[in-house]
């Protein structure tokens, strides 16, 4: 799995060699995830900070956690473009956990993705659907010159073998 | 609520200077006395994933039942996250073409690696030492000189005047360290591609190069993407409210892609215009700049029916890169986990 092979957790697989990353970060390690300030002492609403992240894992969590009848209001930012983090603000009826709800709306997200997985490999298995050759595109383009009476390369040499 | 209320709110409206009913609206509390909470076995039922097209280069499937964010998750996923190997540091050991060391060095790292980038470990750091469990090596040492015999005054092609003119991608040697001869037995590390011209030649110049190729991915470089392209488009959909004219019939046909509308007779013998596959159409709306047809034709697009295409560039089977996206994303949610478990660990023994 790829979690093994990625460094370490906190600085995460993206810490090549000559990124943007690092020169933000230099030296400093990061969590992965933590709550800003002013959170509801029951965590009834809180902003997380997700280190490493983007619009990629944000806009899915953040539909999914919007699919929770308990979440009064989910959203989330990627405050500055060089810095490679997010916000997702998490706000909660009833005084329900949005730490709870994150970790709801994580587990609901790898189902859905466990789903999709399945049933792509399914429809990929079933070979219910055109299979073809690319289009030769090199052939393509010397039929159109020879057409048009232009010299196409390596015309000639293959004449030379064949005579 | 009617069935065909529902339906209308899979339609994202296209008008003719506007589009209406972009963005999805099944929340909870959103409408009153519907169910919409994450529901799996819901969207089990209603999940439909089917491959339509699939060529060594490229794979074009459709996923319907998604929200545009997961579909956009793994296009993003696919373009930038999932990892390949390519040069990423060289020693010019000599380099007397006229392109700059520099510049050579650019287009050899831009070269597309077949090696599966899931037999390489990432770097740990970029002070690490090169190990074989991740970097592979490659040299490339070209020398052009002249072909005795042949006379520059009479024969003027270059490929008949001198030895290795062109550089090619071909040229490139992999150079084997440890475990590695064993490793890719078989499976040589190679460029994808033999035939990308690097740099061309004159008489007495040559060049040698020591690359070292480690895994990234396609946010730290472009040339660690995968995919040449990966792409999805909405499903459009046409709907006629009403009888096209005979004499407008053909006028509206040509007003969309071939393929996509037909004329075709009806029970009564008639020529009725039908739309045979709005796959096909590109959306351009031309039908729309048309007063006779304004009232008679509605354009949209079914908002949860995703056209994939995904075109690899050589390192991965193309229809393997759903599947590695996948992984990826999974493996991003486990880390949010493994965070957030650390950071209420952290807090009880604080407290």
């Amino acid at each position: 799995m790829a979690e093994e092979e990625a460094p370490t957790q906190s600085t995460s697989r993206l810490d090549n060699p000559g990124t943007l990353l690092q020169s933000v970060s230099t030296s400093l390690t990061h969590e992965k995830i933590t709550i800003l300030p002013g959170y509801e002492p029951d965590y009834s609403a809180c902003t997380f900070c997700l280190w490493q992240e983007d619009h990629t894992l944000g806009n899915a969590l953040r539909w999914i956690i919007m699919k929770d009848p308990d979440v009064e209001f989910c959203g989330y930012t990627a405050p500055h473009p060089s810095e490679p983090k997010i916000h997702i603000r998490i706000q909660m009826y009833d005084n329900h956990s949005a730490v709870d709800c994150l970790r709801k709306g994580l587990s609901n997200l790898r189902d859905l993705l466990t789903t999709v997985d399945a049933s792509y490999k399914s429809s990929l298995d079933s070979g219910n659907y055109i299979k073809e050759n690319d289009v030769d595109v090199r052939a393509v383009v010397d039929n159109t010159l020879r057409e048009r009476g232009f010299a196409v390369e390596g015309d000639d040499e293959r004449m030379d073998t064949t005579s | 609520m009617s069935q065909s209320n529902i339906e209308a709110r899979r339609h994202v409206q296209v008008l003719p200077e506007r589009v209406g009913n972009v963005a999805g609206s099944e929340f909870p509390g959103h409408y009153p006395g519907e169910d919409h909470s994450w529901n799996l076995e819901k969207f089990k039922k209603n999940l439909v994933t089917s491959v339509q097209r699939l060529t060594p280069s490229t794979v074009e499937f459709d996923l319907v039942g998604v929200d545009a964010s997961i579909a956009n998750a793994l296009r993003r996923v696919m373009i930038a996250e999932v990892p390949t190997i390519a040069i990423e540091e060289i020693y010019v050991w000599n380099n007397t073409s006229i392109m700059q060391d520099e510049v050579l060095c650019h287009r050899v790292g831009l070269v597309p690696l077949k090696v599966d980038p899931r037999s390489l470990k990432y770097r740990p750091s970029s002070h690490a030492q090169p190990h074989e469990t991740d970097t592979i090596v490659f040299d490339l040492q070209v020398r052009c000189d002249k072909i005795p015999g042949v006379d520059p005054k009479v024969e003027k092609d270059p490929k008949k005047l001198y030895y290795d003119s062109n550089v090619f991608t071909g040229m490139m040697k992999w150079q084997p360290s440890g475990d590695q001869g064993k490793k890719y037995k078989g499976k040589a590390p190679k460029p994808v591609d033999e035939d990308i011209l690097l740099v061309k030649l004159r008489p007495g110049q040559q060049v040698d190069l020591h690359c070292f190729a480690r895994k990234g991915v396609g946010a730290d470089h472009a040339k660690f993407s995968p995919v040449a392209t990966a792409s999805y488009r909405i499903l459009p959909q046409i709907t006629l409210r009403g009888p096209i004219p005979l004499e407008h019939q053909e006028k509206f046909q040509k007003c969309f892609p071939p393929g996509v509308i037909e004329l075709k007779k009806d029970e009564q013998g008639e020529q009725q215009v039908v739309v045979a596959n709005a796959r096909k159409d590109t959306v351009s709306r031309e039908v729309l700049r048309h007063p006779e047809f304004q009232d008679l034709v509605q354009l949209s697009r079914i908002r949860d029916h995703f056209i994939f295409s995904v075109e690899s560039v050589g390192q991965y089977q193309p229809e393997e890169l759903v599947p590695e996206a996948i992984k990826i994303l999974l493996s991003k949610i486990t880390a949010v986990e493994e965070g957030l478990d650390k950071l209420f660990s952290a807090d009880a023994q604080v407290a």
